[in-house]
């Protein structure tokens, strides 16, 4: 009875934070819409990270690679075929983010850590120097501006609209991500991080799950990143580049493996220049290089794992 | 014209050589692949660049005292950080040795900002012409100090006993460690040659490319060229560095300039893709 009580107040509660989210341009500033929207696009691109990281051990630092590709790719078609209405630019996006993870996970995934972090890097600084090369079609160092999204005759330039996307696939992501969580498929990506040869002989096959989970990751990270290129409405290659490893901090952060970590780690990630930004204006990165090693040496599973334990603990001391 | 090209090629691959043999040397003795390899090199040699031009002081005192400092920071980073995290899981130590390099990286930009300084030549001197070849001075020295850098470490692995330690405790670590090796010194000796490998080559490389905070992005360079070579050998990283140098030199003759960037990692892939263990690695089946 209570736990059903529990399920109750849990769904109802995030109902609400999702109705909070959709009304928010009602109430707060175009800035902060812009604030909020970069959150929820990080856990969008970060949470394909989570997937990758926390059930295959797949260490990817493609994730930067697949935005950039997303975001050059949508604005590209859009510009090309400007009829396109944004859902359909959103699906080819998706589509042909996974086609490209699936592509460069093929030969990629005979790699095995280290190796395999080092061929997605590889992808991604590689596909930032072609970006800068093929200038006639993407702008290369002086960037290009992205039309706004359309809508059969709408055109939804305002950040009200694009605002409202990124909530609905975000509420989406985190949906189908913690659907699959409970799964089948999700228990077997869980098994291969937690030991291949023993996931392996209990007949999961290891090559096709982790093309499956970097597929899935990759695509993730392509829809994040052509949200991106809507939000802010101009694109360079470096403003991919730079994040670089951010999404590593947004998951150590935030718990690797959890569900809900990505999002918190990026809401997190988010507040902390604004903390820290005057103190240390010349050296974020000893900010951001502390941050990550406290939490790797004290608080591996992150905050959502710290506040996992502590509530066993003191549910354990209730009973005892 | 390519024959200078080639020795320029044979210089950058030098570098290469010596920052991926650090690597691979702390890879091989300690499992960890230490991303704040290429920011301990850029830390050393701001050092080198304080020392010699913000205090004065003449080489023989400042690049001993930088390359002591990068073996402190490499041992500290072991001590404090990596130690801790050994056996735990693959992620962790990942990102704890990035976790290290935002942190050199960020003690560097707040020292010396990231602006772009120049780094006095070691090798001073005009060309040398040899028939048509234009020899540069800095390039010959750069070459020859990594060649005689790798004969000392070949020779202090194979000819000393801590150096066969060392050796044996790449091999089997439990075995080693039955035989009388110190484990945990024999970390942080390998910690600490890494170290000394990336600020010799920070301190050779500085003055032909100019010292700045971005020059840490070497790393990913150096674990490609590593890989190329197949990674668990010193030599193979030797190879991995000469090949990548040399094609990434000469290649740009050929394709347009804004591509050499991606040269290391085309080479990377053709090597993985036709031997998946690298040039001289040799395929090993992991055993429960």
């Amino acid at each position: 009875m209570q736990s059903v009580n529990k399920k109750v107040l849990k769904n109802s509660s995030l109902v609400l934070i999702v109705v909070l989210l959709l009304l928010a341009p009602l109430y707060i500033s175009n800035y902060l819409l812009y604030l909020v929207g970069v959150i929820l696009i990080m856990a969008i691109v970060a949470q394909g990270l989570n997937t990758m990281i926390g059930w295959g051990a797949i260490f990817s630092f493609g994730q930067p690679g697949f935005m950039a590709f997303g975001a050059y790719f949508g604005a590209i078609i859009s510009r090309l075929f400007p009829m396109l209405p944004f859902p359909v630019i959103l699906i080819l996006t998706a589509v042909a983010s996974a086609l490209i993870g699936f592509v460069i996970g093929f030969p990629c995934l005979r790699l095995r850590g280290f190796f395999l972090a080092m061929a997605t890097y590889g992808f991604s600084s590689a596909l930032f120097v072609l970006i800068n090369f093929f200038n006639n079609l993407t702008g290369g160092n002086e960037g290009m501006y992205v039309a706004p999204p359309t809508f059969g005759p709408m055109v939804l330039s305002s950040i009200e609209s694009i605002f409202i996307m990124i909530v609905i696939i975000g509420v989406l992501t985190q949906f189908f991500v913690s659907n699959i969580s409970k799964s089948r498929t999700g228990h077997a990506w869980r098994s291969i991080r937690d030991g291949e040869i023993a996931a392996a002989s209990l007949g999961i096959n290891i090559a096709r799950e982790k093309l499956k989970l970097f597929t899935f990751g990759s695509c993730l990270g392509g829809v994040g990143g052509v949200l991106y290129a809507y939000l802010i409405g101009y694109l360079q290659a470096d403003f991919f580049s730079i994040m670089g490893l951010s999404f590593f901090l947004i998951l150590v952060v935030g718990g690797i493996g959890t569900v809900w970590g990505p999002l918190l780690g990026s809401v997190i990630m988010m507040l902390i220049p604004q903390v820290f930004g005057g103190l240390f204006n010349q050296s974020m990165n000893l900010v951001y290089g502390a941050i990550l090693l406290i939490f790797v040496l004290i608080a591996p599973n992150g905050l959502l794992g710290m506040f996992g334990s502590l509530i066993t603990n003191v549910k354990s001391r209730g009973k005892a | 014209m390519i024959l200078e090209l080639l020795i320029d090629g044979l210089a950058v691959g030098s570098i290469y050589a010596l920052v991926s043999m650090g690597l691979v040397l702390v890879f091989q003795a300690t499992g960890t692949l230490n991303f704040a390899h290429g920011d301990i090199m850029m830390i050393s040699t701001f050092v080198a660049y304080a020392l010699l031009v913000q205090l004065g002081l003449p080489f023989i005192v400042a690049i001993p005292v930088a390359l002591c400092f990068a073996a402190v920071v490499a041992m500290l980073s072991e001590r404090l950080v990596v130690r801790r995290l050994v056996g735990g899981s693959g992620p962790a130590i990942i990102m704890g040795t990035l976790g290290i390099s935002y942190i050199l990286q960020g003690i560097a930009s707040g020292v010396w900002s990231d602006d772009i300084f120049a780094f006095p030549k070691i090798f001073k001197g005009n060309f040398i012409m040899l028939g048509d070849i234009r020899l540069v001075p800095q390039n010959i020295g750069v070459v020859v100090s990594t060649i005689v850098i790798i004969v000392v470490l070949h020779l202090f692995l194979t000819k000393t006993k801590i150096g066969t330690g060392l050796r044996a405790l790449t091999q089997n670590r439990v075995a080693a460690s039955l035989m009388g090796v110190r484990v945990t010194r024999m970390y942080t000796l390998a910690w600490a040659i890494g170290g000394l490998l990336a600020a010799i080559a920070g301190v050779l490389l500085a003055p032909t490319l100019f010292l700045s905070t971005g020059m840490s992005e070497i790393t990913f360079t150096a674990i490609m060229c590593a890989i190329i070579g197949g990674f668990g050998k010193i030599y193979g990283a030797v190879i991995g560095g000469y090949l990548v140098g040399i094609f990434s030199s000469i290649l740009p003759v050929y394709i347009p300039t804004e591509l050499q960037a991606i040269v290391p990692f085309i080479l990377l892939m053709i090597v993985l893709f036709l031997k998946p263990t690298g040039l001289l690695g040799k395929k090993t089946i992991k055993k429960v």
